[in-house]
């Protein structure tokens, strides 16, 4: 039998980069579940998760939940405790399907808005935020999760165009002031 | 000293300090940090910059900025720079156009000789007949095309993007635009202001002590209160809901970049641009706006003659002859208020010598300048659908008052909305701008509030401020356009006001059509200077009004932009499995699949396919489709989905399918496998899985909502490798743990889930697309390596090798196998590719069951299944040849003519039948087995084929993949 198999990551060489006022990590290895709403579940997910749509929360286990659509969550992070009841939910792992890189630093902002179509502004993505966009052209899935008071983005694509995202994001980066 | 260049003056914008080297036309000169190139060129002493579009008439500086018609040059590889505004760069090699050999002894200057003949129109009608000539028309032309060389060879340039959601945009940074900016950004409002120059202040700029003083005041103030200013930017298109497209140009600042801004409000204050006066000799050097000469003098201190003639018919005009004697330059002041015109500038050799008045008077000069009025730049509202109105009283265009359907969001104020001293400039610029902010914080408590993700918008919404501006009021201005004599009106383009009424007499005598036959205003200006003489010069020759015959239509863009600046930067996603690096370690060859880059082959397809047949092969099919559904209406989804039946579907097994539309044509196929009572992995083709799952949300979304099923796309979740060839269980039996790979326990058309190479989570399903035994294996994609390597390593022994796309598509088509997209199109339907007993018509409902029973079961003569084409597999009788690929498949008709009768769709040479293989579709009279066909190859060549009795050319029966 082979060795242990290591999680092989979207990004070639380096997994992060950075520039003034920014960086740029890939944590795809993070797991991944996706959550929905069970059909006679009646908003019993909901109420378990405590986010709606749009919306995110860092449940107590430290896993992000992130409400990406309606009835629908994804859930960030190493679960212990913040798995639905699993009569009130549908799951998918997608920890494989999905890059997911964090886009981190005062500047974080200005190299995404290189990029990103929507408006990124506080008032119409505060921290906490959740929305799909298009970023480079890729549709993702984007939630404001600022660190320690810095700005600070999570950007999740489909993991066979990660590779291009972080190029594209790390080009952003570089882009005039 | 330059010759021209004045001592060191208040307000200049150059640093003595820095000395810049620069060539021009080979000849080494220098300017000045802070030079534009013509500013520098003028301090040396030139007066000559160009030769004019069409008659090569030596052409100086009018205007000193970005709209100078006469100052366009070569800079190094880059053509068509604004040398009155481009700033100068030390080492640049800059270069006059429009000249042959030389800028002094210009070649084509004789074509002024055949002026008459050469007025507008002469190329439609010359060049029109014979038309067999026109190739040589072309060439000849093509010399004559004005403007610099592009160079094939340049080296790329950056440009980039940027996106922006401020709440009010305001265009222009004179004292009403900053003034505007600043209001509302203390309002709260975000702020974006665009400038077009290379610093805010507008015309206070070049103005006097205390503009310039109050100029820098409201600059700081607007960045003190965190307006973001955009400067040697421009605001060059507008769109529905303020969608704005702004430029900021390339520079010390960094590339070309295009803003893309979604502002709540738009604020256009693009001031005043001055317009020029038509008369005999306008166009030669010397002759010079008012704004032209204050700029060169005030910002670069360089004084543009010796003795003026200075004809003003505003204060503008007078402050510049004040400037022009401040600066030691002999100065004769001549009224136009007073009813005195000039009539003619005089000269030899690209000089002024003269100028001669109304009343017959010779001034001897070496500038003359003009201020005759202004040109209001109202294009950014007119693309909102404001219209111009002229006031004859005023000499110009205006706005018309506010009811245009979005003139809420989009205000005017400055120079263009009208006239007053510089506080009621301000104030008017104040006011705007509160009101900007106001109706911009509406607009966002109403987005914020339906916006799911936004931060809850505060409060009631607060009302949509009505416009309570006091107006600004409209100077008194004579209308001044056109002098006794010709003149041209349109610089850029070589338009006299003799081309524009002989226009006017060929019966294009509205202004729309006169310009696009004389092409005034489509020049480098776009219309910046000479849309307002057009229009005068065209309502003398029709005896009509300037109102009546009213302006061009004002389009995006505002300015020229460049091309690289709208195509930007590149944004083509690309999509890479995860074992790319593998593949290219291994030296693929690389072919682009919609957006997935995947390996054609390793370097010899066909040695691939022998190895498949002899031993065992792995290709990587990650770009598969792949949906994951679950719910217990699953089940009846993929009944409605597919055209054969599913409950009765086993857990544990798999299925093909076909996709149809509601016209019963292919949509897409694939298998999908059970893994579960309610649970299916649903597998489509790689170009197809995005179509494929909006198509099946939107039957979920918009005709079932109430169906319990989720579907999930999961292609990217895992890594697929088909492991196919006789040796191909023997090499999974090594690595698979929890699956029994006996044929008797997994048999064909069956799914499992299991470990491989110690990854767990993996589906495997047994299915043969290449015609051999084989798995395709789903593995969690992260672990894809780990188990494309554990393939490699486990079945050495084996003969295990990588095989690419072109080898499966060989043994596919050796196989039988049709692909969707390429042996179907968007007119075949599922009957066509052989599926007649796939599609269940006893079916209750399924996508596409009318027109499929239709075409199974309708009439003879009526639509019924004679009527369509039929997909067969063809093998030349030559076997070494290959037709290619939508070769056309014909037969002698009825009447004795050759008529087409089918298409090659698919073609190869098979390395295990050595021989050439084929799909075709064909009509049905033409499907039978051994029908003899004829094939027309590319060179019109005729090839014997036969139509075969299988799809399959190997092992119809399917024994090995049976195995």
């Amino acid at each position: 039998m082979p060795e242990q198999a290591e999680f092989t990551g979207p990004v070639a060489g380096t997994r992060e980069v950075s520039g003034t006022g920014w960086s740029l990590r890939d944590q795809s290895p993070i797991p991944k579940l996706l959550v929905y709403e069970d059909f006679e579940s009646d908003g019993l997910v909901r109420g378990h998760l405590g986010v709606a749509f749009g919306a995110s929360t860092t449940a107590p286990d430290g896993v992000l939940v992130c409400g990406v659509r309606p009835g629908e969550w994804l859930l960030l992070g190493e679960r212990s405790g913040s798995v639905p009841p699993a009569s009130g939910a549908v799951t998918v792992d997608l920890t494989h399907g999905l890059a997911m890189f964090r886009l981190t630093g005062p500047a974080a902002r200005h190299v995404l808005a290189a990029v990103c179509s929507i408006d990124i502004a506080e008032a119409m993505l505060p921290n906490g935020a959740v929305c799909g966009a298009s970023v480079a052209r890729l549709a993702c899935t984007l939630a404001r999760d600022d660190v320690a008071g810095e700005h600070s983005y999570l950007i999740l694509s489909q993991r066979s165009a990660g590779r291009y995202l972080f190029e594209a994001l790390g080009d952003a980066g570089g882009s005039r002031t | 000293m330059s010759p021209t260049r004045l001592p060191a003056r208040p307000g200049e914008v150059i640093d003595r300090d820095r000395p810049l080297d620069f060539t021009w036309n080979g000849r080494q000169v220098s300017g000045f940090a802070g030079d534009t190139i013509v500013s520098a060129l003028a301090a040396g002493g030139c007066r000559v910059f160009s030769r004019s579009m069409k008659y090569h008439r030596p052409r100086g500086i009018l205007t000193a900025d970005f709209w100078d018609p006469n100052t366009l040059v070569q800079v190094g590889d880059e053509p068509n720079v604004r040398g009155g505004h481009r700033l100068l760069e030390a080492g640049m090699q800059v270069t006059a156009q429009n000249a042959w050999p030389s800028l002094r002894f210009d070649a084509k200057a004789l074509t002024a000789l055949g002026g008459r003949a050469l007025s507008a129109g002469f190329y439609y009608k010359t060049f029109m007949r014979p038309r067999r000539l026109w190739p040589l028309y072309e060439k000849v032309l093509a010399r004559f095309a004005p403007g610099g060389v592009i160079d094939p060879d340049s080296a790329p340039r950056r440009h980039e993007k940027r996106y922006a959601h401020p709440d009010v945009v305001v265009a222009g940074g004179g004292p009403a635009g900053l003034a505007a900016a600043t209001a509302a950004a203390r309002a709260g409002a975000r702020v974006l202001l665009v400038e077009h120059e290379h610093a805010p202040g507008g015309h206070l700029r070049w103005g006097t002590k205390r503009e310039r003083a109050l100029g820098a005041a409201v600059a700081d103030a607007a960045r003190t209160v965190g307006v973001e200013i955009l400067t040697d930017a421009t605001l060059v298109g507008r769109w529905e809901d303020n969608w704005l497209a702004i430029v900021e140009r390339d520079g010390a600042g960094g590339p070309e970049r295009l803003v893309k801004a979604r502002a709540k409000v738009l604020v256009a204050a693009p001031g005043l641009i001055e317009r020029p006066y038509v008369f005999a000799g306008n166009d030669r050097p010397g002759v010079m706006l008012s704004q032209g000469a204050r700029r060169l003098l005030n910002l670069w201190s360089v004084r543009p003659g010796d003795r003026a003639v200075v004809w003003s018919a505003n204060t503008a005009g007078d402050a510049a002859a004040a400037d022009l004697e401040v600066a030691g330059v002999a100065v004769e002041h001549v009224d136009a208020r007073a009813g005195h015109t000039v009539v003619a500038a005089e000269g030899r050799r690209g000089r002024l010598e003269r100028v001669v008045l109304s009343d017959g008077t010779r001034l001897e000069a070496d500038l003359l300048v003009t201020a005759a009025g202004w040109t209001a730049p109202t294009s950014l509202l007119n693309m909102a659908g404001v219209r111009p109105v002229y006031d004859a009283a005023a000499a110009r265009f205006f706005p018309a008052p506010p009811g245009a359907p979005e003139a809420g969001t989009v205000l005017s104020t400055g120079g263009v909305s009208g006239d007053g001293s510089l506080d009621e400039l301000v104030g008017h610029g104040e006011a705007t701008g509160r009101l900007a902010a106001a109706r911009a914080a509406t607009l966002a408590h109403r987005l914020q509030g339906a916006t799911a993700w936004a931060a809850p918008a505060s409060g009631a919404e607060p009302p949509f401020p009505t416009d309570e501006r006091t107006p600004l009021g409209r100077d008194p201005h004579p209308e001044l356009y056109r002098s006794s004599t010709d003149g041209i009106v349109d610089l850029s383009e070589d338009v006299s006001s003799r081309d524009l009424r002989h226009g006017a007499a060929e019966g294009f005598d509205s202004v729309e059509l006169v310009k696009r036959w004389t092409t005034a205003t489509m020049g480098s200006a776009q219309g910046k200077l000479e849309t307002v003489n057009t229009v005068a010069v065209l309502a003398e020759a029709t005896a009509s009004t300037v109102a009546e015959v009213g302006t061009t239509t004002w389009r995006p863009p505002y300015a020229p932009v460049t091309l690289g600046a709208l195509a930007g930067r590149m944004f083509e996603p690309v999509r890479v499995s995860v074992l790319h690096d593998l593949h290219v370690a291994a030296g693929m060859t690389p072919i682009g699949a919609g957006q997935w880059i995947r390996p054609e082959h390793y370097g010899d397809p066909q040695a691939e396919v022998r190895n498949v047949r002899a031993n065992v092969g792995i290709i990587d099919v990650s770009p598969l489709g792949k949906l994951d559904i679950r719910g217990p209406d699953a089940t009846e989804l993929l009944s409605l989905l597919y055209v054969n039946k599913w409950r009765r579907l086993a857990v544990g097994s798999v299925r093909y399918g076909v996709m149809c539309a509601e016209d019963g044509v292919i949509l897409d196929d694939g298998v999908t496998g059970r893994l579960g009572e309610d649970h299916y992995l649903m597998s489509t083709t790689s170009s197809g899985a995005g179509t494929m799952e909006v198509w099946i949300q939107n039957w979920l979304q918009t005709e079932h909502p109430d169906w319990r099923v989720r579907v999930t796309p999961v292609t990217d979740a895992f890594t697929s490798v088909n492991v196919a060839g006789p040796r191909s269980r023997t090499l999974l039996e090594r690595l698979v743990d929890g699956v029994d790979l006996d044929p008797e326990a997994f048999k064909y058309m069956q799914v499992r889930l299991g470990a491989v190479a110690g990854v767990a989570g993996c589906v495997m399903w047994r299915i043969g697309f290449t015609g051999e035994l084989s798995y395709e294996l789903h593995v969690p994609a992260g672990y894809g390596p780990h188990v494309w390597q554990a393939l490699l390593d486990a079945g050495a022994d084996l003969g295990v090798a990588p095989f690419g796309l072109e080898a499966q598509r060989i043994m596919r088509l050796e196989k039988g196998h049709f692909i969707v997209g390429q042996d179907t199109d968007a007119l075949t339907k599922a009957p066509t590719a052989g599926l007649k007993s796939l599609i269940k018509l006893d079916k209750e409902d399924f996508t596409g069951l009318p027109e499929l029973r239709w075409a199974l079961e309708g009439e003879p003569g009526a639509g019924g299944p004679e009527a369509l084409p039929r997909l067969v597999a063809v093998q030349p009788t030559d076997p070494s040849y290959v037709p290619p690929e939508a070769c056309q498949i014909v037969a002698t008709g009825p009447d004795g003519k050759e008529q087409i009768v089918g298409r090659i769709t698919s073609s190869r040479f098979s390395p295990t039948l050595e021989r050439s293989i084929c799909l075709a579709q064909v009509e049905a009279t033409h499907a039978s087995p051994e029908t003899a066909l004829t094939v027309v190859g590319t060179d019109g060549r005729r090839h014997r084929a036969v139509a075969m009795p299988h799809h399959a050319h190997f092992d119809p029966a399917g024994e090995r993949l049976r195995g």
